[in-house]
């Protein structure tokens, strides 16, 4: 229905990522929940560190413009790699057109 | 004292009964607890009225404010009030295998440690027992009683001795019983995975419409990347659901965690292979 790249390799690098991330988001959250004992206390951390990764994932900070003391938590974070791992999966060797003032501008992605 | 008809065959078939009908007795319960209640209507429609009035030596607290003991002077046994329920279970528990097994424990354990004496120092070693404030055994009876104890039932070999590791289930058959027991858990509350499987489909369904047929514009390339990372964060978020599956059941696993029935590692497996 999104019309994603239809190749059977493509799918299933998609679905071993997803895997992947899930199983390491489930043991992260279960982690922390065996840590604090009081369970409100654990859902309001796990929120915070689910929201801390996501802020280094890639899309909503430009890795570039951090401080450079703050660089090694984007290596820290699982959400970097996946997001990372399927935009590439999905992305490389695509050719993007745009169409502006009537010219026909090519986009290609190359890493 | 109104008549209690309870043996231990009426136990048994209220148990088959109670199985069958399980939830009427549930929605039965649930309406007794949580419903208002008039304060003149008595709660339990299907027995007779229990007498609400006590006599006067039967309660607790007499009006001149001292405690009313259990055994009068003259020997007489005041009986509490007990409702019927409480019968059952008491008559059913006497008549049970385990009460057997533990009064028998008990005389092998009377016979070895007094065994030689005939019924007149019995009588006599009781009556001194009953008059002490505190039972004070002398340490020759305690050493006996604890050699008994501890040959009957391994309890204190465990105790002082670190490296005794209970003779109970092995790998295997912990793991299976773990599982077993977290399965009921789970398929007794199917709420939470009914919630997962709906949101799996509703949301794939609304993402299919929102990111339909992504184009290859600039726009498109931002769409990728936000489905992307919408489901990137789906999963991420949708974890926090799992953060109960621990934390509930933290003191019973703790309890038997410390009378070593079975060692972490299963139980983790156990709730991590059943959790979603």
């Amino acid at each position: 229905m999104i019309g994603l790249q239809p190749e059977l390799l493509l799918l299933g690098r998609f679905l071993l990522v997803l895997v992947l991330f899930n199983v390491t988001s489930a043991c992260c959250c279960l982690a922390i929940s065996i840590i604090f004992k009081d369970q409100s206390v654990a859902t309001l951390i796990a929120t915070l560190v689910m929201l801390f990764e996501m802020l280094f994932g890639g899309l909503l900070l430009n890795k570039n413009s951090i401080p450079p003391h703050f660089q090694w938590m984007n290596s820290l974070s699982f959400f970097n790699y996946a997001f990372e791992a399927l935009v590439v999966n999905e992305v490389a060797g695509l050719t993007l057109v745009e169409e502006k003032f009537g010219f026909k501008i090519d986009v290609l992605y190359s890493n | 004292m109104h008549a209690a008809t309870s043996t231990s065959s009426s136990v048994a078939a209220s148990d088959q009964r109670s199985n069958s009908t399980r939830s009427n007795i549930r929605v039965q319960q649930d309406m007794q607890l949580f419903s208002p209640k008039p304060p003149s209507i008595h709660q339990s429609p299907s027995r007779e009225a229990e007498p609400t009035y006590t006599p006067v030596e039967n309660e607790p607290v007499q009006s001149n404010g001292s405690i009313r003991p259990a055994i009068v002077s003259d020997g007489r046994f005041i009986k509490p009030y007990w409702s019927e329920e409480l019968m059952n279970l008491v008559k059913g528990f006497e008549n049970s295998d385990i009460s057997k097994s533990l009064h028998h424990d008990m005389t092998i354990a009377i016979q070895t440690t007094y065994g030689g004496l005939d019924e007149r120092q019995l009588q006599a070693i009781r009556l001194q027992n009953s008059e002490r404030q505190g039972l004070a055994l002398t340490r020759v009876d305690v050493q006996s009683i604890t050699n008994t104890v501890t040959h009957l039932t391994g309890y204190l070999e465990n105790r002082f001795n670190p490296s005794f590791t209970r003779s109970g289930a092995n790998w295997w058959d912990q793991f299976k019983i773990l599982s077993g027991r977290t399965f009921k858990n789970l398929y007794r509350n199917p709420d939470l995975l009914r919630t997962h499987y709906a949101i799996s489909v509703i949301v794939a369904f609304v993402c299919g419409f929102l990111f339909w047929k992504v184009d290859n514009t600039l726009a498109g390339f931002q769409n990728r990347l936000g489905v992307m990372f919408f489901i990137c964060a789906l999963f991420g978020f949708g974890c926090l659901s799992s953060m109960q599956v621990f934390a509930s059941e933290r003191l019973i696993f703790m309890r038997e965690r410390a009378n070593r029935y079975y060692t972490p590692f299963t139980y983790f497996m156990s709730k991590v292979l059943s959790t979603n």
